[in-house]
């Protein structure tokens, strides 16, 4: 065999049969729990690595604001949480309607998942918010349209939440909680576009499609938090993905066989 | 610094918040790989 014949481009076809082979994998729950816990532990270090990177860049390197001096330093945990709590919702949304339609049982389970992190990062982003308006505005909260639009968005995580516990089968509570997701969408382009839409005390996006107006010393520190937020997410998924597998499936050979192995 | 109880009230809670976010799955993860060991004893 030449090297040429060994570094050949993997074609076209054999790409999407990867990554068909991948989704396929991705329905079996134990194929999925053991991926999952391999997974986990290099998400952890790279949220690790790049939060301690991203608040040295923000806290240290960034100069302060000449408007807001330092408070503007709230931005680095306060964006990326907004920007989380609006993404996971989305997310939640996409698979809860893929599993409605489908009725793929994993779909149904990382939805589920998805929403206690997302209330947890929509609350991060309304407590953040509101100490970053007192020095700012003045107040810690008004009822404007982007700040009324986040906290429904709470609430709408909370709804999914309490639908999902509500039943005793938990995939006819699942069925239920992603029907809400579905319809909750909605809400995003109203909290996107509120600032737009209505005269608020928010400020409009600084960052969009066409490019920044923050400086790139104060805008890496941003990026790389937005990242790290991201592999919070993702561990924290895949976390509470396979408890609820190892929860609903508890009586089958798989759960059995990998609890005597205890691992992880 | 200025505005400094600002910044680490919001820092603060939101380490709390994701704190308990990541910490509440490893401990129920752990009760139920032990609930499952037991029950598994309990059954051999």
């Amino acid at each position: 065999m030449t090297p040429e014949s060994v570094h050949k481009p993997t074609s076209r076809p054999a790409r999407t049969n990867a990554v068909m082979l991948f989704f396929h994998h991705m329905g079996s729950p134990p194929w999925f729990y053991a991926f999952a816990g391999r997974c986990i532990p290099v998400l952890w270090v790279l949220f690790g690595v790049l939060t301690v990177t991203g608040l040295y860049l923000g806290f240290f390197k960034a100069p302060a604001d000449y408007l807001q001096g330092e408070s503007f330093r709230i931005m680095y945990i306060h964006v990326p949480s907004a920007w989380m709590s609006m993404m996971i919702y989305a997310g939640m949304a996409v698979m809860g309607f893929i599993a409605l339609v489908w009725r793929i049982r994993m779909m149904e389970i990382l939805a589920m998942c998805s929403a206690p992190v997302g209330a947890a990062f929509t609350l991060a982003a309304l407590i953040s918010g509101s100490l970053w308006g007192k020095p700012t505005w003045g107040t810690y909260w008004v009822w404007d349209a982007r700040l009324t639009s986040e906290l429904v968005l709470l609430f709408l995580y909370f709804g999914v939440m309490s639908l999902h516990s509500a039943y005793d089968d938990p995939r006819k509570g699942a069925k239920a909680a992603c029907l809400l997701a579905v319809v909750g969408l909605v809400n995003l382009p109203i909290i996107h576009y509120s600032v737009k839409w209505w005269n608020t005390l928010h400020q409009d996006a600084s960052i969009g499609l066409s490019g920044s107006s923050i400086h790139p010393s104060m805008l890496w520190p941003l990026l790389i938090m937005a990242i790290a937020t991201k592999c919070f997410y993702l561990a924290n998924l895949l976390t509470r993905a396979r408890v609820m597998l190892l929860e609903q499936d508890s009586r089958k050979a798989w759960v059995r066989e990998e609890v005597a192995g205890v691992r992880g | 610094m200025e505005h400094a109880f600002y910044i680490w009230c919001a820092y603060g809670a939101c380490a709390v918040i994701l704190a308990w976010t990541s910490i509440a799955p490893i401990i129920r993860h752990r009760r139920v790989v032990r609930e499952q060991q037991e029950s598994t004893k309990a059954g051999s």
